[in-house]
């Protein structure tokens, strides 16, 4: 609550992120951390054999793999702080506060890697006497392992944000980094990195090779072998995976598969999830025995396939682990388990260091006795709903009321629905603050049905620094210096 | 230079010939054999029939995949200086050798247990035994896979 919020109230925070999120994992799975280790292994093939058909195809995939790494990678990357610094800048700050190191570890390896991928790509075309093609590819793996390193430091915070362990108590960086969901979960993404990576390269090796039929059937038939070698271990990892997701999370699954309206077809998708991998396994393995049958259609609707089952997981894996942001530690609204009973008591408004003050539109046809309880209204949907709702755009918290109450909105049925809503749908924080602001909040989004108005982000039309925080502040720091003096 | 696909291209493997009894290939003999298996497994419903079918089947296909497998292994490389344990080629002939067949069968013993675990699911037992099937027919066919093109290469290279 010390921070201004920004808001997109069309499309909404959360679809922010996940575009650049899951693009950001695509790419570095894909095409760094599964498809260096590859191309360095077709490189040193070629070196063994002689054959200069297989330096150029490793160097043809490398290319694709540097320019979209190098361009759409890093700005995603970096997009991804910009992103969650944004939109929950209380989670992004605790996680900065526990992972400090790690982070910073992370950073120098990233760099390692980024000027390990320049030398890599650059150098191919120059280093070609046979000791410096062995350096060469040496370089290779090492870009590999550097990756995989980045990579692993980032999935013990993504495993921390679904499960701390024992940090909950021990609040320590080592107890953090060995939360319970850590291996396993590392464990699932390196042979699923590896194994995208195989089955971008099929569709790659497809496309570079087509004026040498002959060649081609031999390097799609080693190429796919990649896949077929590590989906089995991607899958012994998810099961490992799966074993270790608390309950609570995997009561969760169905509405995060698709969405609330579709939580039925729950069994359904998963039927078509583990389909669409056994294809995708099935079109690998045709690609090892006979290549020729497999048309270049094939790899391109498998390499769709791939994109679209690991876009799906990272979204179960971010729903899941809700109501938290970071498990038991900080709810997905930004506010720690530990100060609801502060603001139970005290009310969120007493503590929120900005109020968002009502817009001329939203101004318009307001009685004046109404003007501030609205205002408060507005405040409280920003800083309790606003990270995870819009008004009436994606995730509108209007259409799940309308869904629910239809025509009977009453500030008394909302309120008390509102109250409870975390033991019916168990993925929603409780309400945080007292019960005027719940009557506040209840007020607002009544008057967001009746408008229509959009709630425009401090990014739009500014905050403005709340009094009563001002008020609570100053009598904080009375208390302390009463107490000093004593 | 040699080159492996083109050889096996040009030469007739071990499954397309000689013809054997009434005038049929061993491949035509397995395509039936496979259709057969695969009609008895429909055909007994949900008796303990169709996975008795399934397991003989993939135990005997796992021995002669097996044993196929290792003549081939043992050729690999036979005509030229191995670069110790870490011979990139070595392994990869290996690799090619053995687990396209030992992924083959791992799947069609999934197929198999499918068919005890669902019993009752008509569409799944359909797809349980089109996969088992499907897979029985990759085992007969890697006899012709490139190992032991390749291997040959490596013994004329």
């Amino acid at each position: 609550m010390d921070f201004p919020l920004f808001h997109a109230d069309l499309i909404g925070n959360r679809a922010i992120i996940a575009v650049v999120a899951t693009l950001h994992v695509l790419i570095n799975h894909g095409l760094a951390v599964g498809m260096v280790p590859l191309v360095a292994t077709i490189e040193w093939h070629g070196q063994r054999t002689g054959d200069k058909r297989w330096d150029d195809l490793a160097y043809k995939i490398m290319l694709v793999s540097f320019i979209i790494t190098t361009t759409i990678g890093a700005l995603t990357g970096v997009g991804i702080w910009l992103c969650a610094s944004l939109i929950n800048p209380y989670a992004i700050g605790s996680l900065i506060r526990v992972f400090f190191w790690a982070w910073f570890t992370e950073w120098l390896v990233f760099i390692s890697e980024v000027s390990l991928i320049v030398v890599y790509f650059l150098t191919w075309r120059k280093w070609m006497t046979p000791a410096l093609k062995r350096r060469h590819i040496r370089f290779g793996f090492a870009v590999g392992g550097f990756s995989w390193v980045t990579m692993a430091i980032i999935v013990a915070i993504l495993a921390f944000m679904m499960d701390p362990g024992s940090w909950l108590t021990e609040r320590t960086l080592f107890s953090g980094v060995t939360n319970p969901i850590y291996l396993p979960q590392l464990a699932f993404r390196t042979p699923l990195a590896l194994s995208m990576a195989g089955i971008v390269a099929a569709f790659l090796t497809a496309c570079f090779t087509r004026r040498d039929r002959a060649f081609q059937q031999e390097a799609l038939r080693a190429v796919n072998l990649w896949p077929l070698f590590w989906v089995p271990l991607t899958l012994a990892g998810g099961w490992w995976y799966a074993s270790v997701i608390p309950e609570a999370m995997q009561a969760n699954v169905g509405t995060a598969l698709l969405t609330m309206e579709f939580e039925q077809w729950q069994t359904q998708l998963l039927e078509g999830v583990v389909a669409t991998a056994l294809i995708l396994y099935l079109i690998s393995q045709l690609g090892v025995l006979r290549p020729r049958w497999v048309p270049r259609i094939a790899y391109f609707a498998a390499l769709l396939a791939v994109i679209g089952l690991t876009g799906q997981f990272e979204r179960v894996r971010e729903f899941i682990r809700k109501p938290f942001v970071i498990g038991q530690y900080m709810y997905a609204n930004g506010i720690r388990v530990g100060d609801y009973p502060l603001l139970k008591r005290d009310g969120l408004l007493r503590h929120s260091t900005y109020v968002y003050p009502l817009t001329e539109n939203e101004l318009s046809g307001v009685l004046p006795d109404r003007l501030d309880r609205l205002a408060d209204g507005k405040t409280v949907f920003m800083v309790a709903c606003s990270r995870c709702h819009t008004s009436n755009g994606v995730n509108s918290v209007v259409a799940r009321f309308e869904a629910m109450f239809e025509g009977t909105w009453e500030p008394k049925l909302l309120a008390d629905y509102i109250t409870n809503m975390h033991d019916v749908r168990p993925y929603m924080p409780p309400f945080p603050g007292n019960d005027a602001e719940l009557l506040a909040l209840s007020d607002y989004l009544i008057q967001l049905r009746t408008t229509r108005q959009p709630v425009e982000g401090a990014q739009e039309v500014g905050v403005a620094i709340n009094p009563r925080a001002v008020d609570a502040a100053r009598s904080a720091q009375a208390l302390l210096s009463e107490r000093g003096q004593r | 230079m040699f080159d492996p696909i083109a050889a096996h291209e040009a030469s007739p493997g071990p499954m397309s010939v000689p013809p054997a009894g009434h005038g049929l290939s061993l491949r035509q003999w397995a395509v039936i054999n496979i259709a057969l298996a695969g009609l008895l497994m429909i055909l007994g419903g949900g008796t303990p029939l169709p996975t008795l079918v399934g397991a003989v089947t993939v135990v005997l296909a796992a021995a002669t995949g097996a044993l196929n497998a290792w003549r081939r292994v043992m050729t690999i490389g036979s005509g030229r200086p191995h670069r110790g344990i870490l011979d990139l080629l070595l392994a990869y002939d290996i690799l090619l050798t053995w687990f396209p067949g030992f992924v083959a069968l791992c799947l069609a013993a999934l197929a198999v247990v499918a068919l005890t675990l669902w019993p009752d699911d008509a569409w799944l037992r359909l797809g349980a035994i089109a996969m088992f099937a499907y897979q029985i027919g990759v085992i007969a066919a890697l006899d012709d896979l490139s190992g032991l093109e390749r291997a040959t290469a490596n013994r004329h290279t």
